[in-house]
């Protein structure tokens, strides 16, 4: 379970969250919003990627939670290499055995085997945001954070995606497509000004 | 001038600023790491200051050293003064600075990888050495220019290597004698030279690197 403890992240130019209260368990769960309504700076402190100025994050309970959260970015960025080697780096980094099995898996799911040899910068923006979720898959973590992931996608991706997600539980995503929100989430949050509302 | 005598020059000059600049190389990868990933107090004073130490003349650099290697100076009992040694050191140093800023620049364009790979589970460490490996070809590239102002020097060349024939004397020494001389032809046929050997070291090791 993930729980967000009267969460604050202030950046000093203005913007992010303020007072975030969320409970997320075995379930998906959307947040939506305007642009630069606060949903990115929520994500990024629940991964643990922004450390907020007040309040907490625990994961089952804990402070420390490195690997259990995988934040896939809005804006896909990749690695200089292929696309095999950019869904195996973190498998290896992590020292799983199976790396390989994990990496095929999980690009045969996002439909990008046949691109595992490209380099992945050269690759069109969809391309891109289906390695990113690939890359984050293959890990398996427990709780999948996805931004904006329909973003780049095409009508035939986003289904396949709404499947993928379905599949699994313990998915938080931040969108504005309220139509994929609507398809794929088991409940929707609303977000606005940094600060959730009923 | 012999061809023999060029040749010699020419693979000295290569040597010594190749020597210059792996060991800049050296030191201002990890330097540009860690002024590329760490926030801290004095971080954007220490940027200006290799900025500005970008364009001090090689002779003022070349006049400290010759001062800390002279006989009496400070490190005089290294007996350093007119080596290949002296002139690899100073050229080190008259490159670093360069080779930082260049590789900072690098490195901070590509710093969006670190927060990808620490959102994957990736040590700070382990982010490190993957921003490393994706801003490489610039770091290359980096390295490529610290070792053309290396070899295109003269101010250091001369003060700390004192254009020794067969000992430590190189391409812009060399240059500079000649004109000295009034043989203005062979000044500038070495000169030709010494444009060749940087273009072609830098295309070859550019390819390279974008392979």
């Amino acid at each position: 379970m993930i729980e967000v403890i009267n969460v604050t992240y202030r950046y000093r130019e203005g913007g992010g969250i303020s007072g975030i209260n969320l409970v997320v368990g075995d379930e998906i769960v959307s947040i939506e919003g305007p642009n630069g309504a606060g949903k990115t700076t929520l994500l990024k402190v629940i991964a643990g990627l922004l450390k907020p100025q007040s309040g907490e994050v625990l994961v089952d309970g804990s402070r420390n939670f490195k690997g259990d959260v995988v934040y896939v970015h809005q804006r896909p960025v990749m690695f200089r290499t292929t696309v095999m080697e950019n869904i195996i780096w973190a498998l290896r980094a992590r020292k799983i055995e199976d790396a390989e099995e994990r990496a095929v898996e999980a690009m045969e799911l996002m439909g990008i085997y046949e691109l595992r040899n490209r380099h992945a910068w050269k690759l069109s923006a969809g391309e891109m945001q289906k390695v990113s979720i690939a890359r984050a898959l293959a890990l398996r973590p427990k709780y999948l954070l996805l931004d904006e992931p329909t973003g780049s996608l095409d009508f035939s991706s986003v289904e396949s995606l709404v499947s993928i997600i379905r599949g699994r539980k313990r998915v938080l995503i931040a969108t504005h497509d309220r139509d994929f929100s609507e398809k794929v989430a088991d409940r929707v949050v609303k977000i606005r000004y940094g600060r959730l509302v009923p | 001038m012999t061809p023999l005598e060029i040749a010699e020059i020419s693979l000295r000059s290569i040597a010594i600023s190749g020597t210059a600049s792996i060991i800049a190389a050296v030191i201002s990868i990890p330097l540009s790491l860690f002024l590329c990933l760490r926030d801290f107090k004095g971080k954007n004073l220490i940027l200006e200051i290799l900025n500005s130490m970008v364009s001090l003349p090689t002779v003022v650099i070349g006049l400290l050293l010759y001062y800390l290697l002279t006989r009496t100076g400070p490190l005089g009992f290294l007996d350093l003064m007119y080596t290949p040694i002296a002139m690899v050191i100073g050229q080190a140093i008259l490159i670093i600075p360069l080779m930082t800023i260049f590789m900072e620049r690098a490195l901070d364009s590509r710093k969006d990888v670190v927060e990808v790979a620490i959102s994957l589970g990736a040590s700070n460490s382990q982010a490190a050495h993957r921003l490393f490996l994706d801003s490489l070809p610039g770091i290359i590239s980096s390295v490529l220019v610290g070792f053309n102002r290396a070899i295109g020097e003269l101010g250091v060349a001369l003060m700390l290597g004192g254009n020794i024939k067969g000992f430590t004397r190189v391409m812009t020494t060399a240059i500079a004698l000649e004109v000295s001389k009034g043989e203005f032809e062979l000044g500038i046929s070495l000169g030709f030279i010494l444009v060749c050997i940087s273009l072609l070291l830098t295309s070859a090791i550019s390819r390279m690197a974008r392979r």
